[in-house]
């Protein structure tokens, strides 16, 4: 098994789905509620016939899993090993951006750990890719940190906004749509943190 | 490039001119000549450029057909067809032998070049160019002078036809003796040489380009027909900027004449050239940028001062600090401060980062960033500053593709980011976005009852964070949302 089909194997539980891996076909056949979904074969994910839309929503997760763990793997196996004083061994530089650095350590038990350091800014460990990135873009300056909501205040936008929509009846046409836009990337937007595992507020704000 | 077959009876070998010192000494050795021979001669069997077949069968000194070579590889591809055609048309009577082909190269002036002779303008320009060696804008520019010099060449019916074009004889220009035939003029060549170093013998001179193989200054005091280098005078010159402790030891070479030693000095120690301090483009970038934003600037050598509706509204200094006069600081010096800032920042990126290497890629971006096959890279151009790009890098990562180019940084780096993928795009909010955004904030504030205190002081700093995002020139047009 290679690095990506073991935290295939790792991460499709946060999607209350499980793996098997094929030894004799090299790939990750994964299930859903006892249903058969999808196939991971050589990076590449194969829908199963007849889905049940919900099922198909979660073929769609997997998909963007996928996509999201390949390009952190591929990033690993051509990292260059580093060693700093006071880190564990086993790191390696995936991303370099002026003085903002990303390195990753892998394991086959507990998968991927993403380091964030900059030259003024001490090491930020993290588990998951998204936040360890998201992290490098504002060490890196390539983001602008108060551009940003973070889960808290995404999930405080999404309830100001469905409150306007739901209390407010003075509101046009244009308005109306224009607000259930907004409600639509927000929910998009904590959504994606949810199948992260990350938001618990969330459904209690609404 | 000249290539020829020379014989040395019965030896025959091909041999490609410029060569090296070293590859001439092989090749004088498979004719069975001594490689160490100071003034080779050989017959030539054949050559290319077949116009220089003048010289098939006939005994030529090698060092001049290499040094003729040497001066092929420095011409266009315009003066190279002027000198083939000149080469090959009788009338140009240039004289034969290798003396006065290689004098050609030095006398191209006095033979114009025409290969289209509907273009007036183009036949005026190239003309002009040619007789004058260089003119001035206002001539490049005048098309009718230059369509009067044009016609006045071709009505002079003077031209002969060549398998090159119309050739015309510039009478007026003679044909000068720069090559004696025995010691060569003065030639830059070599891009690694340090020094070019001029030998003098009675009248005559030699010039050697140091370092080189020892071979080439033997010859050269060979040519000059010194018995000895004491004999000699000898001056260093160099175009190079080498730092003054390491010229005066060059320059001793005038003195003590020992051109071997210098000659190995130079192969074997590193010649420091003058670090001067790079130029940064701060300065230059952030008059540019405040002069676009209406403030006035004034650049003396040590910092820029910004003057806003004409009073000193602040002063920045080259490491990118900012002071204002008195210490006051007004709306004016925050807005100054904020510019400096940005433009300190991609100065700094751009002059830090390696340039981008790109197939196909003509112009000279340099890669401030590269993200999952998404590269962020600027441009710099003097007279109109910088231009930002992010590309996409294609699927075998050797040339990039659909390029989103900016002129704001901050605009550009956004759409590196959520491009990237470093950023989620769900997670950025237009401006438009944010205005709404604040409205329902402020309306939840102000009409749900039920929120805690602690739950609208998080609102209300988060309405804050929103009005921050907001461009000034957009807050507070469009009324609140009302009940």
């Amino acid at each position: 098994m290679n690095y990506f089909e073991n935290e295939i194997m790792r991460r499709v539980k946060e999607l209350d789905c499980s793996a098997v891996y094929k030894e004799r076909e090299s790939g990750v056949s994964v299930t859903y509620d006892g249903v058969h979904i999808a196939e991971i074969r050589g990076g590449k994910v194969e829908q199963k016939p007849i889905l049940s839309s919900e099922e198909h929503e979660k073929f769609l997760h997997i998909k963007r899993l996928c996509a999201n763990v390949s390009n952190y793997c591929a990033a690993y196996e051509n990292g260059e090993s580093i060693n700093i004083p006071n880190f564990s061994d086993g790191y390696r530089i995936i991303y370099q951006v002026g003085g903002a650095k990303m390195a990753a350590r892998f394991d086959r038990k507990s998968g991927f750990e993403f380091v964030v350091w900059s030259d003024e800014e001490y090491p930020c460990f993290f588990a998951s890719y998204d936040k360890a990135r998201e992290k490098f873009a504002i060490l890196s300056g390539l983001a602008d940190r108060e551009k940003i909501f973070d889960n808290e205040e995404l999930e405080a936008l999404y309830y100001c906004v469905y409150v306007v929509s739901e209390m407010n009846d003075t509101l046009t046409d244009d308005m109306t749509e224009l607000l259930k836009n907004l409600v639509k990337k927000l929910d998009i937007a904590i959504s994606k943190n949810l199948s992260a595992g990350k938001v618990e507020k969330y459904e209690s704000a609404v | 490039m000249i290539k020829a077959t020379i014989q040395n009876s019965p030896y025959c070998t091909e041999i490609t001119f410029p060569c090296t010192e070293t590859e001439l000494s092989k090749k004088l050795v498979e004719i069975g000549m001594n490689p160490e021979h100071l003034a080779p001669l050989a017959t030539v069997i054949e050559i290319e450029p077949s116009e220089l077949s003048v010289l098939e069968d006939c005994d030529v000194s090698l060092d001049a057909l290499n040094y003729l070579g040497k001066r092929l590889d420095g011409l266009d591809k315009l003066e190279m067809k002027q000198f083939l055609a000149a080469l090959s048309c009788d009338e140009a009577d240039i004289g034969y032998g290798l003396k006065n082909i290689i004098n050609l190269t030095d006398n191209l002036a006095r033979y114009t070049l025409i290969e289209d002779t509907d273009d007036l303008e183009r036949v005026g320009l190239i003309h002009m160019l040619n007789i004058r060696g260089g003119l001035s804008e206002s001539e490049y520019t005048n098309s009718e002078w230059l369509i009067a010099e044009g016609m006045k060449l071709l009505e002079s019916g003077t031209g002969i036809d060549t398998e090159y074009g119309k050739l015309f004889i510039n009478e007026d220009i003679p044909f000068e003796e720069i090559f004696n035939g025995t010691t060569f003029p003065p030639y830059i060549n070599d891009p690694d040489a340090f020094v070019m170093i001029e030998i003098g013998y009675g009248n005559l001179f030699e010039y050697v380009e140091m370092p080189c193989e020892d071979m080439a200054i033997k010859k050269a005091l060979c040519r000059l027909g010194a018995d000895d280098i004491l004999d000699c005078k000898i001056e260093v010159d160099s175009s190079r900027d080498i730092s003054d402790e390491q010229w005066e030891k060059i320059c001793e070479v005038e003195k003590t004449k020992d051109i071997f030693g210098l000659n190995k000095l130079l192969k074997t120690e590193d010649v420091h050239m003058k670090q001067e301090k790079p130029v940064s483009i701060f300065n230059k970038e952030a008059s540019r940028v405040l002069g676009e934003n209406d403030f006035t600037v004034s650049e003396s050598k040590d910092c820029i001062t910004v003057f806003s509706d004409g009073k000193e509204a602040a002063k920045i200094f080259g490491n990118g600090m900012i002071s204002a006069p008195d210490n006051t600081s007004n709306d004016a010096y925050f807005e100054i401060k904020k510019i400096a800032g940005t433009v300190s920042e991609y100065c700094t990126a751009y002059e830090k980062s390696a340039p981008l290497t790109a197939d196909g890629l003509s112009e000279k971006y340099r890669c401030l960033a590269e993200f999952n096959q998404t590269v962020l890279a600027a441009k710099y151009n003097d007279e109109y500053g910088f231009e930002f790009v992010t590309w996409d890098r294609t699927i075998d990562g050797k040339a990039v593709c659909q390029g989103k180019y900016f002129e704001d940084y901050a605009a550009a780096k956004e759409n590196f980011a959520t491009l990237s993928g470093l950023i989620d795009k769900d997670r950025l909010f237009g401006t438009e976005e944010l205005e709404w955004l604040g409205k329902c904030v402020k309306f939840t504030v102000r009409h749900n009852g039920d929120l805690k205190f602690d739950d609208c002081e998080f609102l209300e700093k988060l309405n804050e964070k929103i009005s921050e995002n907001i461009p000034e020139n957009s807050q507070n047009i469009e009324p609140e949302i009302s009940m």
